[in-house]
C-alpha cells in the first residue's frame, strides 16, 4: 500500500513534470519598467530621441523642441524667433556645453551655454530630415540626412557626400565615429564608411548585400567594443562586423528574426538592447542565452519603441509611442507569472547548491532551475498529502542537499529533492510547532519556534528521507531564558547569532554565551534579520533607527542620515563583494561595500507598498532573489555603476552682467562679482536623494551643505578662487567625485599696481612742481629785495650824492642873496624832495599821482638850476594818475636826462612826460655832453631790473640820434 | 483620300509632340552675359569689379550646371593700375585665365515647372587653379522665357591660394563678397 502511494506520488510528480514543460515560454523575468512622468514638458509631443550626455543628463528630442533634465529639474530649450517649432530628430554632445540637434525639416541647430541658434552656415541648411548627429576626433561634426546624404564641417564651412561622391545612398539613418575616425553610415542601400583624409573626403569601404549584410536597410550602428560592430537592420534583425577584418557575422540566434525593424542599439554591461519598431525592446545577455523580448509590464504597452539609452545610474531610457520609459534593465528584474500563474506573496525562497530556485507562492512550493532564464521547467510539490493549504514560514538546505521546510502549525519537513518526496521530520513537542527559522551549520541544526530556540545534532548520514535529530543544549545555565527568536543566523567565523524579540542579539561563540542590548550600542532590543558581509561585519536590522553592524566588538549605527530610504528593515543579505542589501518599508536599499553609497528601489520603481516577509531574501552567485507580494525580485548589485557614486556638473556660471563661459580659465572684472552657480547631478531616478556639498576656495572656510542646485555669492572681493562641489545619496561625500572650476576676479582698475605707481608719480611730480613753485616765488622775491637793496642804496648814494649836493647848494647860493623869499622856497622844496625820498623809500609802489609829485619837486630844484633852459612838459591822463609805479623811477629818469645830456641856452632840454593807456614815456632831446657825470649806469638798468620782477610787461628804452625816451609801464 | 490626310495630320502631330518632348528631355539651357560681381571691403579701401561676360550653363532635368568667367574680363576697379595688379600679381591670369564653378543642385526640385526655388548647389569652384568643395546656395526663378539665376556668397583668398602681401593686407579684404546674376535660355 505504501509502496502504491509512493509510487504514485512519483508518478504524480512526473505528471506535473510533463504537464509543465508545455509553459515554457510563459516564464521569464523581466526587467521593471516605469513610465516617466516627463510628459507635461514637452506639452503631449512624440519623443523621437532619448540621449545621455557625457555628463550623465537625459536630453530628450520631441516634436516640439528639445529638453534636457537631471531627474528633477528641467530646462527647455527656446528657439529663436525664426523658426516655429522644432521637431527634433537628432542629437549629439561635441563637448561639454556644445550640443548639436537636428530636426524633421532639416534645420540643425547649436546649443552653446543654453543659447540656441539655428542655421547659420553660409551654405544652408539641409532640407531633408537630420537622422543623426555625430563628431569625429578631428572636431568635425557630421550631420546625416534622409535624401541629401551626409553633411560634414571642415574650418568653419559645411561639405557634403552623397551619391555622387560614392555614398551608398542619399537615404541614411545613422552615423557613428570608430577609434580611427572612420564615419559609419547606415543608409538605405547599405553600410558606407567615409573619412576625411588632409581635408578631402573618402570613401573607404561599402557593406552591402554582397558583402554578407543580410538586409540593406541599416538603421542603427553601434559599437559592441573597440573592433565589433553591431548593425541594426529593417528587416533582418543584427549582425556584427568586424571593423578589422571586415567580417560579417550573424550568431544563431539572430538567424530567423521575428522581432522587426531594429530602431536603436544600445549596449549597457556588456548586453545588448534592440528597440524595436512593433515588438519592444529585445534583449542578447550574451554567453549563449536566448534573445528576450519585452514588450508591457503591469499595463503598459511598448511595442512601438523609437530609441533607447543607458544613464549614468545604468538605467536604461526608452522613447515610445506614448512617451519615455525609464528601466532597471538587468540589474533588477522580477518573475512575476510562472505557469501562467501570478508568482504572489511569496513568502520564503532559496536557491539550492544545484541552482534550484525554490520559492513557496501563495503556500505552494516551487521547485526550478535558475539560470540566466527561468526556462519554467519546474514542478509544484504538494508539502502535505492531500493538499491542504499550508503555509511555509522557512526554509534551509542541508549538506545532503535536502530542503527543511517550517510552517505555521504544521511543523517541520524535510524534502528530498531527487525525489520530490516530503517526509515529516518528528521533534518532540514540537509536532505542530510554528517553525520560524532554520539554520543549519556542519552538524547542528538550530530550529526558531514560538517557543524559543532549540540545538540539534544532525547524523552523519542525512540522505535518507528519515531523520533523527539529537537535541544539544547550547545554554546549561540558562542564562538566556526565555524570549521569542525571529532569526538565527551562523556565520563563516563559527558563531551563532539570534535575532530575539526584545533581548536584544544574542552571539553564542564557543559555547559562550552574550548578549548585546541598546546599552551596547544596538538601535533596538528587537532584532529582525541579520547578515555578515565579506569583511566579517556582521550587520542587524532592528525595529527602529535602521540597521547596526558590528565591527571589532563596536557596535555602529547606519540609517536615513546615511541614506537608507527608512528606518525599519525586516530583510538583510549580502553579496560576495560585500554589498549589503536591506529590504524595508519603502522598498530595498543596497550599499555599496567601498563607498557606503547607497541607491534606493523603492517608490520610483513601484516597489514601495511591498509587503516582505521576515528573510524572505536569498543570494546566489551574486544575485539577490527577494521574495515580494507581486513576484520575485532578481537583483544583481554587480550591474550598478562603480562605487555607486554621482557625479556633479557645474552647469553654468552667470552674473547679473553676463553669462561667464563655462570651460577655460576665466578672467572677471572687479565689478563681476555677482555670481551664481547652477550645479546639477546626474542621478536621474534617485534625485530625491542627493545633496551636494560645494566649497569656494578663497572664499569659504569649508564645505557647506546645500540641497538646492542655486548658489549665489553676491560680493566678491578680487582674488583667485576655485569652485568645488560634489554629491551625495548618503550625505557621506568622504567617497564622492569632486567638480570644480577657477576663476579670477580682477581688481578694479584704481586698486591695480600700475594705477597707483601712476598716481604716485604724478603727486611726486606735483609736490616737486610746488616745491620748484616756492623757490621760484622765494627767488622772485629776494630779487625784488636785492634790486629794491640796491635801488635803495643808488638812491641813497643819490641822496649824498655830492654832485646834487653841490649843485644844489650852487643854486641856493645864488638865490639866497638875489631873492630871499625863492631862496626860502628852494630850501622848503630841497627838504620836501628828502623827505619824500626819505619817506617812498621802501615802498614797492607809489601812484603816479605821487610820483608827479616827488618829480616835480625834483624838477623844481633842477629848474632853479637851469632856468629856461629845462622844459619839462607833462601830458598825464586823468585815470593814468590812479596808476602805479615804483618809486623814483620818474624821478631817475628825469636825473639821467638831465645827467647825460648838456643843458645850456643854445641846447635847452625838453623833457616830456606822457602817460598813454598804462604806459608812461618819458622823452627828452639828445644832447651829448662833452664832460659826462659819473655814473654807475646802474639806474636805468635796475629800473629795468625792477620792472622785470614784478611784471611782464617790458620796459623799452628808444633811442633815436635826436631823441632819447624810456617807456615804462604803469601798474 | 480622306484617310490619308487624316493619317498624314496625325502623323505630322506625333512628330510634333515627339519633337517637342524630346526638346524637354534635353532641357539645357545657355547663357553668356550673366554678370558676377566680386566685393573686397578692407578698412582703408573698397574695391569692386564687375564682369558681363559670366557664361552658365544649366541642364534642368539632371540639375547640373557649370559657371565660367574670364578673368580678364571683370572691370569696374578704382584705378587701371589696380586691375593690372589683379590680372598679372594677384590671379595670374595668364597662368589661370578662368575661374569656373560646377556641380549640381542638391534639391530635387523640378526645374521645368516654372516658379521660384530656393537651392544649394553643390561643386567644385575653381579660382586661381585650386578647386574647394563649396556648397553655395541660389536662388532659382523658371519662367517661360527660362531660368534666372541669383547666388550671393563669399570667397576665402587664401584658400585658393591668393597671396596678399602684408603691405596692402589693410587694403584687401580676406574675404571677398560674390554676387552672380544670370539669365539663362
Amino acid at each position: 500500500m505504501l509502496r502504491l502511494v509512493q509510487s504514485l506520488s512519483r508518478h504524480f510528480f512526473l505528471i506535473c513534470v510533463c504537464l509543465l514543460l508545455s509553459c515554457l515560454h510563459v516564464c521569464a523575468q523581466t526587467p521593471l519598467f516605469k513610465k516617466s512622468d516627463l510628459k507635461y514638458q514637452y506639452a503631449n509631443g512624440t519623443v523621437n530621441i532619448v540621449y545621455t550626455d557625457m555628463k550623465g543628463m537625459l536630453w530628450l528630442g520631441t516634436s516640439n523642441g528639445i529638453l534636457k533634465t537631471d531627474g528633477s529639474n528641467f530646462f527647455e530649450f527656446k528657439m529663436p524667433h525664426t523658426i516655429s517649432k522644432a521637431d527634433v530628430t537628432a542629437i549629439n554632445a561635441e563637448r561639454k556645453h556644445k550640443t548639436w540637434f537636428g530636426t524633421a525639416d532639416g534645420k540643425i541647430g547649436l546649443i552653446e551655454n543654453e543659447k540656441v541658434t539655428i542655421c547659420f552656415f553660409e551654405e544652408g541648411c539641409p532640407k531633408k530630415t537630420i537622422s543623426g548627429v555625430v563628431t569625429d576626433h578631428e572636431n568635425r561634426n557630421w550631420f546625416c540626412t534622409k535624401g541629401e546624404g551626409i553633411y560634414y564641417t571642415n574650418n568653419n564651412r559645411l561639405y557634403n557626400i552623397n551619391t555622387d561622391d560614392g555614398l551608398t545612398d542619399n537615404y541614411c539613418y545613422t552615423a557613428v565615429c570608430d577609434k580611427q575616425n572612420n564615419i559609419w553610415v547606415g543608409t538605405d542601400n547599405g553600410i558606407t564608411v567615409c573619412k576625411v583624409i588632409s581635408d578631402k573626403k573618402t570613401i573607404v569601404k561599402k557593406f552591402g548585400i554582397k558583402e554578407g549584410l543580410p538586409d540593406n536597410i541599416v538603421k542603427d550602428i553601434a559599437f559592441l567594443n573597440d573592433t565589433i560592430l553591431i548593425a541594426g537592420m529593417q528587416d533582418k534583425g543584427v549582425c556584427f562586423i568586424n571593423t578589422k577584418t571586415n567580417a560579417l557575422s550573424i550568431p544563431d540566434k539572430y538567424l530567423g528574426w521575428r522581432y522587426g525593424e531594429v530602431n536603436k542599439i544600445c549596449v549597457l554591461n556588456g548586453q545588448m538592447w534592440y528597440a524595436t519598431s512593433q515588438s519592444g525592446l529585445v534583449l542578447d545577455k550574451g554567453n549563449g542565452n536566448d534573445l528576450k523580448n519585452f514588450f508591457s509590464f503591469e499595463g503598459i504597452k511598448f511595442d512601438k519603441t523609437y530609441c533607447i539609452t543607458k544613464d549614468f545610474q545604468n538605467n536604461l531610457w526608452i522613447a515610445y509611442s506614448d512617451g519615455v520609459l525609464r528601466s532597471t534593465g538587468s540589474k533588477l528584474q522580477i518573475l512575476d507569472q510562472f505557469n501562467g500563474k501570478p508568482v504572489n506573496f511569496v513568502h520564503q525562497l532559496l536557491v539550492t547548491k544545484n541552482a534550484q530556485l525554490v520559492f513557496t507562492p501563495d503556500q505552494g512550493l516551487v521547485i526550478t532551475p535558475v539560470g540566466d532564464t527561468f526556462s519554467g521547467e519546474g514542478k509544484y510539490v504538494e508539502v502535505t498529502p492531500p493538499a491542504t493549504l499550508v503555509d511555509i514560514v522557512s526554509l534551509f538546505e542541508d549538506k545532503c542537499g535536502f530542503i527543511w521546510i517550517g510552517t505555521t502549525g504544521r511543523g517541520l519537513f524535510r524534502l528530498n529533492l531527487t525525489t520530490g518526496k516530503i517526509t515529516k521530520v518528528l521533534l518532540q513537542g514540537m509536532d505542530d510547532a510554528t517553525i520560524l527559522s532554520i539554520s543549519i551549520k556542519n552538524n547542528f541544526i538550530w530550529i526558531a519556534w514560538l517557543g524559543g530556540v532549540n540545538k540539534f545534532e544532525l547524523p552523519d548520514n542525512c540522505n535518507t528521507d528519515e531523520i533523527k535529530l539529537q537535541k544539544v543544549e547550547f545554554d546549561p545555565q540558562k542564562k538566556a531564558g526565555e524570549y521569542y527568536v525571529y532569526t538565527v543566523f551562523n556565520d563563516n567565523e563559527q558563531r551563532t547569532w539570534i535575532g530575539t524579540d526584545g533581548k536584544g542579539l544574542l552571539k553564542i561563540e564557543n559555547n559562550d554565551l552574550k548578549f548585546l542590548k541598546t546599552a551596547d550600542g544596538l538601535n533596538n532590543d528587537v532584532v529582525y534579520s541579520i547578515a555578515a558581509d565579506k569583511s566579517g561585519r556582521v550587520w542587524l536590522s532592528t525595529a527602529s533607527n535602521g540597521l547596526n553592524y558590528l565591527q571589532n566588538d563596536s557596535v555602529f549605527t547606519f540609517n536615513e542620515n546615511n541614506g537608507l530610504s527608512g528606518n525599519i528593515f525586516t530583510a538583510l543579505s549580502t553579496d560576495s563583494k560585500g554589498n549589503v542589501l536591506a529590504i524595508g518599508d519603502n522598498g530595498f536599499d543596497i550599499i555599496c561595500s567601498k563607498t557606503r553609497s547607497v541607491i534606493n528601489y523603492g517608490k520610483e520603481w513601484g516597489l514601495d507598498a511591498n509587503n516582505v516577509d521576515l528573510n524572505s531574501v536569498f543570494v546566489f552567485n551574486d544575485v539577490f532573489y527577494i521574495g515580494t507580494e507581486k513576484g520575485i525580485l532578481i537583483y544583481n548589485a554587480l550591474l550598478e555603476p562603480k562605487d555607486f557614486t554621482t557625479q556633479t556638473i557645474i552647469e553654468s556660471i552667470k552674473s547679473p552682467q553676463r553669462d561667464i563661459a563655462s570651460d577655460n580659465s576665466k578672467k572677471l572684472a572687479y565689478d563681476e562679482n555677482n555670481l551664481t552657480f547652477t550645479i546639477s547631478h546626474n542621478n536621474l531616478v534617485n534625485a530625491g536623494n542627493i545633496s551636494f556639498q560645494y566649497f569656494l576656495e578663497g572664499y569659504n572656510k569649508e564645505w557647506i551643505n546645500t540641497r538646492d542646485n542655486r548658489i549665489n555669492f553676491p560680493s566678491l572681493a578680487p582674488g583667485n578662487y576655485v569652485f568645488k562641489v560634489r554629491a551625495s545619496s548618503n550625505q557621506s561625500f568622504s567617497n564622492s567625485k569632486v567638480s570644480e572650476t577657477a576663476f579670477f576676479i580682477g581688481k578694479p582698475f584704481w586698486k591695480e599696481t600700475w594705477f597707483m605707481l601712476l598716481c604716485s608719480i604724478i603727486f611726486l611730480m606735483l609736490i616737486s612742481f610746488y616745491l620748484k613753485m616756492r623757490d621760484e616765488n622765494q627767488r622772485k622775491i629776494n630779487a625784488l629785495k636785492n634790486e629794491k637793496l640796491l635801488f635803495q642804496f643808488e638812491t641813497l648814494r643819490n641822496q649824498v650824492n655830492p654832485h646834487f649836493l653841490f649843485n644844489s647848494f650852487n643854486t641856493l647860493i645864488s638865490i639866497i642873496d638875489s631873492d630871499k623869499d625863492a631862496a626860502i622856497e628852494y630850501v622848503q622844496k630841497l627838504s620836501d624832495f628828502f623827505r619824500d625820498v626819505v619817506s617812498n623809500k621802501d615802498k614797492n609802489f607809489i601812484s603816479l599821482k605821487q610820483e608827479l609829485e616827488l618829480a616835480e619837486t625834483y624838477f623844481y630844484l633842477q629848474k632853479k638850476r637851469f632856468g629856461k633852459n629845462l622844459l619839462l612838459e607833462l601830458s598825464i591822463k586823468d585815470p593814468d594818475l590812479k596808476k602805479e609805479l615804483p618809486p623814483m623811477v620818474l624821478q631817475l629818469l628825469i636825473e639821467n636826462a638831465v645827467k647825460h645830456n648838456a643843458v645850456s641856452s643854445e641846447t635847452p632840454l625838453h623833457i616830456a612826460v606822457k602817460s598813454n593807456e598804462g604806459w608812461l614815456q618819458v622823452t627828452n632831446n639828445k644832447n651829448e655832453k662833452r664832460n659826462k657825470e659819473p655814473s654807475t649806469g646802474t639806474g636805468l638798468s635796475n629800473i629795468i631790473n625792477r620792472y622785470k620782477i614784478q611784471t611782464d610787461k617790458p620796459v623799452t628804452i628808444n633811442e633815436t640820434e635826436k631823441s632819447f625816451s624810456v617807456t615804462i609801464p604803469l601798474i | 483620300m480622306k484617310m490619308t490626310r487624316s493619317v498624314s495630320l496625325l502623323l505630322l502631330f506625333i512628330l510634333q509632340c515627339l519633337h517637342s518632348a524630346s526638346q524637354n528631355r534635353n532641357a539645357t539651357l545657355k547663357s553668356n552675359d550673366g554678370e558676377i560681381v566680386f566685393l573686397s571691403d578692407a578698412p582703408m579701401e573698397l574695391i569692386t569689379a564687375k564682369s558681363k561676360k559670366l557664361q552658365s550653363v544649366i541642364n534642368s532635368s539632371e540639375r547640373t550646371f557649370a559657371f565660367v568667367v574670364n578673368i580678364k574680363s571683370f572691370e569696374g576697379f578704382n584705378a587701371a593700375l589696380q586691375r593690372d595688379h589683379f590680372n598679372e600679381n594677384y590671379m595670374e591670369s595668364s597662368k589661370f585665365p578662368v575661374a569656373n564653378f560646377s556641380g549640381k543642385i542638391i534639391e530635387d526640385y523640378d526645374l521645368s515647372i516654372p516658379g521660384l526655388y530656393s537651392v544649394r548647389a553643390k561643386g567644385i569652384l575653381n579660382i586661381h587653379g585650386v578647386p574647394q568643395e563649396r556648397i553655395v546656395k541660389a536662388v532659382i526663378k523658371v519662367t517661360e522665357d527660362g531660368i534666372e539665376i541669383y547666388s550671393k556668397f563669399s570667397v576665402m583668398l587664401k584658400e585658393h591660394a591668393i597671396k596678399v602681401p602684408r603691405v596692402v593686407h589693410e587694403k584687401i579684404s580676406t574675404e571677398v563678397d560674390v554676387t552672380v546674376s544670370a539669365k539663362l535660355k
